[in-house]
């Protein structure tokens, strides 16, 4: 005898699909071109894995597609600016001391001097600033990231860990930064402070000199 | 009597358990009076304690393997050095003196388990996304992590040797107890709590209590209108040169269950270390 299927037990037994995603990027500049499930790239190379929640936003137009690269070092995703930014570290990330800092190779390097009262921003030589990478590095690749001339970044200068307490705040263009160091004379700050700043870059170096 | 706080640890390839413990003995030595601030550490690697800076806030240092796979907190009744014992988890941290709640246990109590805590803007957590093994079994809401116990208390004794039982032998428990809503792993609060109810000592050993202030940071229970997966991504955590310890911009002034176990790096412990140096 036929068995009668109940279809609304039977839609509610078939195995939701989790779609995978991936975004298409251009090999040279790490351009990101295209997002999309894994499937609709299947006959090319130059795709990494992304997660469900950035590819959705990017798709979604939340995150723009022109502010996404991929990283040829590391083979990751890097959003250069989002409007939507949800994690309290990329709000309000603090720029680790060097002595404390994991970081071989920051994107942008602070320097304090506290005798000659310097406060001295730097874009690595990666992005066509003028803090140089270690020999390590070395000879350094540059990044062709296009930059938006007009992407301000802020920097929150606090009492020490706590960024309820407000001393200074300095803003400026990225394009300040590049073939130039942004500085900052007779800038004086307490024994104990510490930066903050909305993440554009995704590592942040400060040395207190 | 001699009043310790006791931390249990073991050698993990995930967190470092050991640099957790070192930053709760600090907080602990650098907040308590006199007297109420000694610390006894259980680990199954003492060597690694003698590279710390400052290794003198463990005042006791016991060397213990355990079983496998096993809880070791479930013996801090046999591990413990003092006559009474507050037992912590190692993710935790003071902020300020407490050690008016220790006499209140020494005067009071043979045995207390937590059984409540809040959120770090200090609202009562009601919600149970992670209590539905109580919840739906009817176990009393018990936290490992801070128990009160003295050495040579009898309910101790028996409650102890009944949840190491119920942690040794999980699925006939859960079959027999938990079936309402059977969790993954019987663990230590699970244990704990199912010997205090089969025991019917849950009204005697974790009573409201208006002082006791433990801030618990899973993210989900938090009563935020939102679903968080780290409590980081949306509120910062601020420790600052004095020890002042903010969340968001809330100031804390109890004891911290941080949860997140890579909060504790070595600035901040170079922070705890220098405040423990000059007291």
């Amino acid at each position: 005898m036929e068995e009668i299927v109940d279809y609304d037990q039977f839609l509610l037994n078939i195995p939701s699909i989790e779609l995978e995603y991936s975004a298409l990027y251009n090999p040279t500049t790490g351009e990101v071109i295209s997002v999309g499930p894994m499937q609709a790239f299947s006959d090319t190379n130059n795709k990494i894995s992304i997660d469900k929640e950035t590819a959705e936003l990017i798709i979604e137009g939340k995150i723009k597609i022109n502010s996404c690269v991929v990283d040829l070092r590391e083979n990751k995703l890097e959003i250069i600016e989002t409007k939507s930014i949800f994690k309290m570290d990329d709000v309000l990330h603090r720029v680790i001391e060097k002595r404390w800092a994991n970081i071989a190779r920051p994107d942008i390097f602070i320097t304090y001097n506290r005798n000659k009262q310097i406060l001295k921003f730097q874009l690595t030589e990666e992005f066509y600033g003028t803090k140089k990478l270690s020999k390590s590095f070395q000879p350094v690749m540059k990044r062709a990231v296009k930059w938006d001339g007009d992407t301000e970044i802020h920097f929150l200068i606090t009492d020490y860990n706590d960024p309820n307490v407000l001393y200074k705040m300095v803003s400026f263009k990225i394009s300040d930064l590049i073939g130039n160091s942004k500085i900052y004379k007779n800038f004086e700050l307490p024994l104990n402070f510490s930066i903050y700043t909305r993440r554009v870059f995704k590592n942040y170096v400060l040395e207190i000199l | 009597m001699k009043f310790g706080y006791l931390v249990i640890i073991s050698s993990s390839k995930d967190h470092d358990y050991l640099k957790m413990a070192y930053a709760l003995a600090l907080t602990i030595k650098n907040t308590q009076k006199l007297g109420y601030d000694q610390v006894a550490l259980v680990t199954d690697n003492p060597k690694a304690v003698a590279k710390l800076k400052s290794s003198w806030v463990f005042d006791h240092v016991i060397d213990y393997k355990g079983k496998p796979g096993w809880d070791n907190r479930s013996w801090m009744d046999q591990l413990s050095p003092f006559d009474a014992t507050i037992c912590l988890d190692a993710d935790m941290i003071f902020t300020r003196d407490v050690s008016h709640w220790v006499d209140h246990f020494l005067t009071n109590d043979e045995l207390y388990i937590a059984n409540t805590s809040y959120t770090y803007r200090g609202e009562l957590i009601n919600n149970n996304e992670y209590r539905k093994t109580f919840v739906k079994n009817q176990l009393p809401n018990l936290y490992s992590f801070f128990t009160f116990f003295k050495k040579d208390s009898e309910i101790a004794k028996e409650f102890f040797t009944l949840g190491r039982y119920i942690i040794e032998h999980p699925t006939e428990f859960s079959n027999l107890f938990l079936l309402e809503y059977k969790p993954k792993i019987v663990g230590t609060d699970e244990a704990f709590s199912l010997s205090a109810k089969l025991l019917d000592i849950q009204d005697q050993i974790a009573y409201p209590l208006e002082f006791l202030k433990i801030v618990h940071m899973k993210p989900l229970i938090q009563n935020w209108p939102w679903p968080a997966n780290k409590w980081s991504d949306h509120v910062g955590f601020y420790l600052n040169k004095s020890g002042n310890l903010k969340i968001g911009n809330y100031q804390q002034t109890g004891i911290i269950h941080y949860v997140e176990k890579d909060k504790i790096n070595n600035e901040l412990i170079s922070i705890l270390e220098e405040i423990a140096w000059k007291k």
